[in-house]
């Protein structure tokens, strides 16, 4: 992953929140997610075309006692699973 | 090869309804199995439906000549399984069935589940199997407390959420846990309606047990956890893991997974949850009647 891409979440995949925790449904497979505390932070802020260094970034401001190394880790985790189950799909940087 | 063959001896098929008037389900060539049917379902009405229905059967029973059966469902959650004598057959018909009637609902799916009335409203107890549904259930009815279901029991996805009893019959594993309790062993022995398989299927008495379509409010849901050497112990669940845990075991072939989702979301909105960690059936089923014999929340 370069940090020249950019990450959104897929427009056809529906969101509910149940006490601040997020289930996302996969329209074609009818395939149902629940997110941790990381992704469902990351689907809430995937709402725009976003690189990871912006996402690494706007984490690590809001978690400030969690090491950047962390964060930077369990986004990139996140990303590739959240990516490889279609929930978010990913962009050339001139598309932003 | 083996070549598939009608029951009768004209080979010509019957048909029957099976089921509520207003909704029953038609089966075809199902004389060989019937006769073994209310030792796995009870309440449920069966018609003569003739030879030529004019629609397609629910659900086919194919008998081989080697004596085996297969019970083929259609529709949504169709199914087509095999088994090695009538009397298995039957137990397979009960289920097709059930599946076929939830299917036919579409306010309602299927849980996997045991559940008993304790107070005003019915406690449903899921877990994985070998969890101990049919134990808990059954030690909440040795305790007093209505028995509603075994392994499947209907529920309705609103606010408040109902049960529907789905009739079929109880069991538990044999042998019996050398704890169960003499009570609990006179309760089998004395429903036993038919043992084997390491199981023993138990009949109750009308007014001792709920009937097919009976619907009751959920009072609540309780994920069963067994674990030796751990006491018992009842803690709160969330919403999302009320919601996390059935979304992943509930029937609901008809229902899209946006509207289960939904529904789901409805019926934790108006329904106590727990997790029950126990290690013994009988003290899990007394804390659980303590806990909701009482009509209102303690």
């Amino acid at each position: 992953m370069s940090d020249e891409t950019l990450y959104v979440r897929h427009p056809a995949i529906a969101a509910t929140e149940i006490d601040a925790e997020t289930f996302l449904v996969e329209p074609d497979s009818g395939e149902v997610f629940y997110l941790d505390e990381v992704s469902s932070a990351l689907w809430r802020f995937l709402t725009q075309n976003r690189s990871r260094s912006e996402i690494v970034e706007t984490f690590t401001a809001a978690f400030p006692d969690t090491a950047a190394e962390k964060i930077d880790t369990d986004i990139k985790a996140a990303l590739e699973d959240m990516i490889a189950r279609g929930l978010v799909v990913v962009r050339p940087s001139n598309s932003a | 090869m083996l070549e598939a063959v009608d029951a009768n001896i004209d080979d010509v098929p019957d048909f029957w309804w099976i089921g509520p008037d207003e909704n029953p389900i038609l089966v075809e060539n199902a004389e060989a199995v019937l006769p073994y049917l209310p030792y796995f379902l009870a309440g449920w009405d069966i018609k003569w439906a003739g030879a030529a229905p004019d629609r397609s059967a629910d659900i086919r029973i194919i008998q081989h000549p080697d004596g085996h059966y297969n019970v083929v469902s259609s529709g949504p959650g169709g199914a087509d399984f095999s088994f090695d004598n009538p009397n298995d057959a039957a137990n397979g018909l009960a289920g097709a069935l059930i599946s076929v009637h939830i299917a036919g609902n579409p306010d309602m799916i299927c849980l996997h589940a045991g559940a008993a009335r304790v107070g005003d409203g019915l406690v449903i107890v899921l877990g994985d199997s070998f969890a101990g549904k049919s134990s808990v259930a059954l030690h909440l009815a040795v305790l007093g407390h209505r028995f509603f279901g075994d392994d499947q029991i209907g529920v309705t996805l609103d606010n408040p959420s109902h049960g529907m009893c789905l009739g079929l019959m109880p069991k538990v594993r044999l042998p019996l846990p050398v704890d169960c309790g003499d009570a609990f062993r006179q309760f089998v022995d004395g429903y036993s309606a038919m043992q084997g398989d390491g199981l023993a299927y138990l009949k109750l008495w009308d007014g001792e047990a709920g009937t097919f379509g009976e619907m009751v409010p959920v009072r609540a849901l309780v994920f069963l956890d067994r674990v030796e050497a751990r006491g018992t112990e009842l803690r709160a669940a969330s919403r999302p893991e009320l919601v996390k845990s059935m979304i992943s075991t509930a029937f609901a072939p008809h229902i899209s997974s946006s509207d289960l989702l939904a529904g789901l979301n409805r019926l934790a909105e108006g329904t106590e949850a727990y997790h029950l960690r126990f290690e013994s059936s009988r003290e899990a089923a007394s804390l659980l009647s303590q806990k909701f014999r009482s009509n209102t929340n303690q």
